[in-house]
């Protein structure tokens, strides 16, 4: 099972708060990106085996980044996140080439194990 | 052969062979003293009346007077029978001596008509006849020597020569025949009495003569046994009397010959257009008959009227008067009341009834034309008043657009007279001003078009008026090919053209701006959204979601690691009273709830109380504005105080809000660096549809390095 985690998204509350779930449920989390080109030069450098992305970003979309992920060679999960519904995005997620959609109202260990077996 | 022409033909051969035969029984008379004088006398007595006779009869066939003429000629050449030297023929022709004198007799009393109207008339006439054969007759009986010569031929009806006997018949047939003849003459002078004017004149010269010899006659009579001079002397008196007649018959015709003349002559003294007076005067005497009266017809009421305009019905009985229809073209156009006794003079009563028509229709053609010629003037006088009056202005020119003539309309616009000065000049030098004279022209020398021509008028000293002009071909009075320009004074038109023109203009900018208005109203309303979602999601939600995540870790935290569990809800708490404030903070900016709860005044206290830097609410309204009036006016303080906030760089801001002559008035004044500018960005711009959606108006004066003043008025 993938244990490494790279947290992105510009809320740091959320960060924080993400980063002490997921490692006391045992996950590792490897870093944290506050916007797209922060994410991209992380998961390039970090070589996370998850990457957890917010959608909305100030500077790159979420799905871009996923894509450019997946372009780059990357061979993280992507596992898209968002204080909105999944159903706001219609099927952008899969497009995108994200290996799925956690709200992040419901993120867990559990989730995420659910998702990435 | 006529039957004039036969009666000729017969009484001509008769009157010479009666006139032979009584001459050459006078000339061979042995018992006739005078022979050449009575045989002059005998004959032009004799034939005087036969021509008189054949004269009458061949002008009236109709009338018998002719043939009574006649009949005294004849009975009178029967007198020469006594000059026969044979017995028979003297005797016959004693007893017919006296038959002329009957014959004239029955001529007066049937005279002028030839016919006897009267039983007495013809009784008298009969008895005159019987009289006067019976009378020579009966003295013939008992006289041997009737002629009183002693040449004469024996008496052959003599039955016995009684001296006694025949002195007492001819006595008695001398009493007899002068009470006849006396009764005769009284009752032809009656006759005269009694006649009229037109009768007397008519009756008049052979009447005279017929009485005077018939009392001649008479007395004659009375007087051969009294005195044989005296009767001698009375009996030429009635021959000569008596020769008078005819010739008194003749100078009757000859006078109403005469007469026919005068009439032409009368008529022709007759004024030029009499008065129907003078028209009947000269008519009566025309006819010689002053009881004459003239009715004229009047179709209207198809009757006919005297002079004094008394209805005149024709006579059915004609005895007492008698009425004569004037017509012409078999249309009656009056009519003559008149002397029956005129009926005799008909020739007469023709040739007045001639003059008359032709002198009334002449009247009348003239009525007619006087009404025609007043028609057309009044016609005339109708035209030119609908032209004078009519709102066009009307101008005739020649064809080289000369005038010739324009209507008081076009002088009362342009102030120029109809006169030498305006006439004959070129109509565009005179009507057209100055910068529209050329193109006129042209268009006027195009020829008759069917399109207008707009020219400008001068009308001094009024600004030119705008008159839209047609050129049309027409045909003067006298047959001349003219031009008539019709102008039609638009100049209130095109004004009102022109101001609606601008005002659909104005309300295209308007509608323009109202488009784009509700556009950017639309637009901020989306990005009003679009921020709150956005403050949403940034905010309460984001706090919300980390809320959720914390209150889970907790849970699982709170058996292993109860320390820990503690600090997280702590945080937890914390997170949740900074979701709380922000949802406040965007619910106020959705709508103040003290502007909707307590009105304008304590919510721009509350706005002012939260504003980063001072802000002196100087003037606020008492009581409460028109919910939208109020909201409009929270937002203008409320993005102005934002915008002062932002870029102004002011230390202090004063607000204004009151009531003006039914706006609220709302004004924002700062003392910053001024320079905004209404047109650039959003925010003022949103400002001003705000405020003009409410029929509003917003003022920015914000001149550079003097502050900033913002003025919204608001319809209440």
């Amino acid at each position: 099972m993938p244990r490494t985690v790279l947290i992105v998204d510009d809320h740091p509350t959320f960060r924080a708060t993400a980063r002490a779930l997921l490692a006391s449920e045992g996950y590792e989390v490897v870093g944290e990106a506050a916007d797209g080109r922060s994410a991209l030069e992380a998961a390039r450098e970090l070589h996370p085996e998850i990457v957890l992305l917010d959608v909305q970003l100030p500077d790159i979309d979420g799905f871009e980044i996923a894509s450019l992920l997946a372009a780059n060679g990357s061979s993280a999960a992507v596992v898209m996140t968002s204080s909105r519904d999944s159903s706001d995005f219609g099927s952008l997620v899969e497009e995108s080439g994200a290996r799925g959609f956690i709200p992040k109202a419901e993120l867990s260990a559990a989730a995420l194990s659910a998702l990435l077996e | 052969m006529t039957p004039a022409r036969r009666l000729w033909l017969t009484v001509v051969p008769a009157a010479l062979a009666v006139g032979g035969g009584a001459l050459a029984l006078v000339l061979t008379s042995e018992h006739e003293d005078a022979p050449v004088l009575t045989s002059v006398l005998g004959l032009l007595v004799g034939w005087s009346f036969i021509a008189a006779g054949l004269l009458a009869r061949t002008r009236r066939p109709d009338n018998r007077t002719g043939l009574l003429l006649m009949l005294v000629g004849f009975a009178w050449f029967a007198a020469a029978l006594p000059e026969s030297n044979d017995t028979v023929v003297f005797t016959v022709g004693i007893a017919l001596s006296a038959l002329w004198a009957a014959a004239l007799v029955h001529l007066l009393l049937a005279y002028p008509s030839g016919t006897l109207i009267s039983t007495r008339e013809r009784v008298l006439v009969v008895f005159g006849y019987a009289l006067a054969v019976s009378a020579e007759t009966s003295v013939l009986l008992f006289n041997p020597d009737p002629a009183e010569c002693g040449d004469c031929p024996d008496n052959a009806f003599l039955i016995a020569d009684n001296e006694t006997a025949a002195a007492t018949v001819l006595g008695a047939v001398q009493a007899v025949a002068f009470v006849y003849l006396v009764t005769i003459a009284v009752a032809l002078a009656l006759r005269w009495r009694a006649a009229t004017t037109v009768a007397r004149r008519l009756l008049g010269p052979v009447l005279l003569a017929g009485i005077a010899s018939l009392l001649l006659f008479g007395l004659g009579l009375a007087f051969d046994s009294i005195s044989e001079v005296a009767s001698e002397v009375f009996m030429l008196g009635a021959q000569v009397a008596f020769i008078a007649v005819p010739f008194a018959f003749l100078w009757g015709l000859l006078r109403r010959r005469l007469a026919r003349a005068d009439v032409s002559r009368l008529l022709m003294e007759t004024p030029e257009q009499p008065s129907p007076e003078e028209a009947q005067e000269s008519l009566r005497r025309a006819l010689g008959d002053p009881s004459l009266e003239l009715a004229y017809w009047l179709p209207e009421r198809q009757a006919y009227v005297d002079t004094r305009g008394q209805p005149v019905e024709p006579l059915a009985d004609e005895t007492h008067r008698a009425f004569t229809p004037i017509a012409y073209e078999d249309r009656p156009v009056a009519a003559l009341v008149h002397d029956p006794t005129l009926r005799e003079e008909p020739e007469l009563i023709e040739a007045v009834v001639a003059a008359a028509r032709i002198a009334i229709e002449k009247d009348r053609l003239q009525a007619e034309l006087r009404a025609r010629l007043d028609e057309l003037q009044r016609e005339r006088d109708f035209v030119r008043d609908v032209v004078n009056s009519a709102p066009s202005y009307f101008c005739v020119v020649d064809l080289t657009g000369r005038i010739v003539r324009f209507n008081d309309t076009l002088t009362r616009a342009s102030g120029r007279l109809d006169n030498e000065r305006t006439r004959a000049r070129p109509f565009w030098e005179v009507f057209v001003a100055d910068e529209d004279r050329d193109a006129f022209r042209e268009w006027f020398e195009h020829g008759v078009a069917a399109d207008e021509r707009e020219g400008r008028l001068p009308a001094p000293p009024r600004e030119p008026l705008t008159v839209v002009w047609t050129n049309s071909a027409i045909t003067d009075e006298q047959g001349r090919d003219r031009r008539l320009l019709c102008g039609l004074d638009v100049t209130e038109r095109t004004r009102q053209q022109r101001e609606l023109e601008q005002l659909y203009r104005q309300l295209a900018e308007r509608l323009e701006e109202l488009r784009a208005s509700r556009a950017r109203i639309v637009e901020a309303g989306d990005q009003e959204r679009r921020r709150l979602e956005r403050n949403l999601h940034d905010g309460a939600q984001q706090r919300l979601v980390s809320l959720s995540l914390s209150l889970r870790l907790a849970q699982s935290k709170l058996a292993s690691d109860p320390q820990a569990a503690d600090e997280l809800l702590a945080g937890a708490g914390a997170e949740l009273a900074l979701a709380l404030e922000e949802l406040r903070e965007l619910a106020r900016g959705i709508h103040p709830a003290v502007l909707t709860e307590r009105g304008l005044g304590p919510a721009l206290e509350s706005l002012a109380a939260r504003a980063p830097l001072p802000v002196e609410l100087e003037a606020l309204p008492d009581g409460r504005l028109p919910t939208p009036v109020e909201a409009a006016a929270f937002y203008v303080v409320s993005e102005a105080l934002a915008n002062v906030a932002k870029y102004a760089d002011a230390s202090s801001v004063s607000v204004r809000v009151g009531r003006d002559d039914g706006y609220a008035v709302v004004e924002v004044e700062d003392d910053g660096i001024g320079g905004a500018d209404p047109g650039r960005g959003s925010g003022l711009r949103g400002l001003a549809d705000r405020v003009e959606a409410l029929d509003g108006r917003l003022a920015v004066d914000s001149p550079t390095g003097a502050g900033t003043r913002i003025k919204a008025e608001i319809p209440l």
